[in-house]
């Protein structure tokens, strides 16, 4: 159980700043996250904190102390790769044991320590197995294994699930969370998905070009997202830009003009009269108002575009005024609006997130 | 059924093929083989004997064990440089990098004989001293190195960086990730730039004939040449032919056999 903290980490590439002045912080016994899309500079961080990378600036502590200058095997780390890194001429057994060994362990401590740590992971029976032998599955299993072995200070996941098919990835990042939670390990991921990083995540640091972008619970990111980045990249948005064309500081609630729209509701108070700001509405979150609610304020007229039946949701593309909007329905009432295009709705916009325009 | 007789014309055609240029490598060699064991009779008729293999025993088999000790102590003078420069050359970077590779394949461009000529120049005005069997371990270690190295480098560039990450953060140190992950898995492509250094220097011959003026050392190369000029294709003589080749080629197969053709893919061969 240890506290890790990357402060004001950079490693710069020529003119590319892989990482930036990132700071991240993962306390004891927390699931962090780091998301973000490909080349944002999310495993350069996580390979800094491994010493894997050196970092051009900043620090890298375990609790209280300055590993910065550490070489990995001088760390306690587990990293467990985005491809498996078994090592093809051991077999399983071997393979547990190396970490072992490397760390002088006796061969009886060596055994009991394996057998401790397959039973963790569930493949008990599986000592003498070629890496070639296993499954992808099987074998990002015995790599967790391997890892949790050496009883690691941290466990750091550079995607370790994305060259594994999507049904048997939804089971391991459950598995990993379980294993996090029996083990008490202070673990940070790294993934691009947001399926992912939701699931299983304590916290998440969101990073955009080398910089992180916001830091919060998964509910914090996808209600509040602070940044245009965070609101686009965590699930659906419809951003609408527009003015504060009211505003009551008292309740923090206002009114955002934005071209035929006008938009009630919470205006954090950083946002004066007169500011430009982009009001971003999840595409669920809009209601559409049954006929007796339709006069009530901050309600908006539309007119359904098109429909798209998409499963468990009908999408459907709505004109308010000029603006287009998506809209997600879910539940029964999604059959309601199959084959609706040309009607005419009211729609409910107030549960939306203000940020600051570009 | 159209189908099935167009397939089988293909696959006549692609064994012809096969078996005719197979047919064309191996004659050489069937020639030699036949020459070396069809014997004269006093009466003018031939028989086919193993004697020429007997008649050349005292005679060459010293020039094979001279050839055999050049080519095996160049394997491990060549080796011991070669897999570290490998290593450091596709791990590391460093200034330069490039223009050392150009440099290094810059050895293929020069003749033979003009590197051979170029080494005897240097052993006489610097090294006299080296005019011996260390002269052709000097010559041969230099001329076989990018051999070693090529199929070395082409081995870890192969190995995918992440073993010996996974090495080191499992707490191992350098060393030990060298010696039980990172050889263990080059081991097939260093065991290529060792067939390769083998066969090659095994049956150098025109560094051998030059440096043979000036050291007085025959390697068996040589020896077949010596005796070639001297008496003709004589069974004996082409007992001694047929016997190197045979030696290299018992070696080719077994490596083969036991490693396959991956990691000599790209570097000189195939």
């Amino acid at each position: 159980m240890t506290r890790v903290v990357a402060k004001d980490i950079s490693k710069i590439y020529g003119a590319t700043k892989a990482v930036y002045r990132a700071h991240l912080e993962a306390k004891d016994s927390e699931f962090v996250t780091i998301l973000g899309p490909s080349g944002c500079g999310k495993s350069t961080t996580l390979r800094i904190i491994a010493g894997l990378i050196r970092a051009d600036e900043g620090k890298v502590y375990f609790d209280d102390k300055d590993v910065t200058d550490l070489s990995p095997n001088m760390r306690n780390i587990g990293f467990v790769f985005q491809r498996v890194a078994l090592f093809p001429h051991m077999n399983v057994r071997k393979n547990i044991a190396f970490g072992l060994k490397a760390r002088h362990y006796s061969n009886e401590e060596i055994g009991r320590k394996t057998k401790e740590v397959l039973s963790i992971v569930q493949m008990e029976g599986y000592e003498n197995r070629a890496p070639s032998q296993l499954s992808g599955g099987q074998a990002q299993r015995i790599e967790i294994a391997r890892v949790l072995a050496t009883d690691p200070y941290v466990l750091l996941f550079d995607e370790p699930l994305s060259n594994i098919d999507a049904k048997l990835r939804d089971e391991l990042k459950f598995e990993i969370r379980k294993i996090q939670r029996e083990t008490g390990k202070t673990m940070i991921y790294v993934t691009h998905d947001q399926g992912e990083a939701f699931a299983i995540s304590d916290r998440i640091y969101v990073m955009s070009q080398g910089i992180v972008e916001q830091v919060g619970t998964p509910t914090e990111l996808y209600t509040d997202p602070s940044t245009p980045f965070v609101a686009s990249f965590i699930g659906q948005n419809n951003f609408v830009t527009g003015t504060v064309k009211t505003s009551d500081p008292a309740s923090d609630t206002g009114t955002i003009l934005a071209g035929g729209i006008e938009i009630h509701t919470h205006i954090p108070h950083e946002h004066a009269l007169g500011d430009k700001v982009t009001a971003c509405i999840r595409p669920e979150d809009i209601e559409i108002l049954p006929e007796a609610r339709q006069g009530s304020k901050g309600a908006t007229r539309a007119r359904i575009v098109e429909s798209i039946f998409l499963g468990n949701t009908t999408r459907l593309h709505v004109d308010a005024n000029g603006t287009i909007l998506k809209v997600d329905l879910r539940g029964p009432e999604r059959f309601s609006y199959l084959n609706a295009a040309g009607k005419d709705i009211t729609l409910d916009l107030k549960k939306c997130s203000v940020i600051r325009a570009e | 059924m159209r189908a099935s007789s167009a397939e089988r014309v293909k696959d006549v055609i692609s064994y012809t093929y096969v078996l005719l240029i197979s047919g064309l490598l191996l004659l050489p060699f069937t020639v030699i083989l036949m020459r070396s064991l069809t014997v004269t009779l006093p009466d003018g008729s031939t028989t086919f004997s193993i004697k020429p293999y007997f008649d050349i025993i005292d005679a060459f088999w010293p020039k094979v064990y001279l050839s055999l000790s050049i080519a095996i102590t160049t394997i491990l003078i060549d080796t011991a440089i070669g897999v570290p420069a490998a290593y450091a050359l596709v791990r590391y970077n460093f200034r330069g990098k490039k223009t050392l590779f150009t440099l290094l394949n810059g050895v293929w461009y020069v003749p033979g004989i003009c590197y051979a000529l170029s080494l005897i120049i240097t052993y006489y005005f610097l090294y006299k001293w080296f005019l011996g069997y260390w002269g052709f371990i000097a010559a041969y270690t230099c001329g076989f190195l990018l051999l070693m190295l090529m199929t070395c480098i082409v081995a870890f560039r192969y190995l995918d960086p992440c073993y010996e990450e996974s090495a080191s953060c499992l707490g191992a140190g350098r060393l030990t990730t060298f010696f039980k992950v990172t050889l263990p898995m080059v081991g097939p492509g260093v065991s290529a730039g060792i067939l390769l250094t083998f066969v090659l220097s095994f049956n150098e011959f025109i560094t051998a004939l030059l440096l043979n003026l000036a050291t007085r050392l025959q390697t068996a190369p040589v020896r077949v040449y010596a005796d070639v000029t001297r008496a003709r294709v004589l069974p004996s003589i082409s007992a001694e032919a047929a016997t190197l080749q045979l030696i290299s080629l018992a070696v080719v197969l077994i490596y083969l056999k036991l490693v396959g053709t991956k990691y000599l893919r790209g570097v000189v061969l195939i």
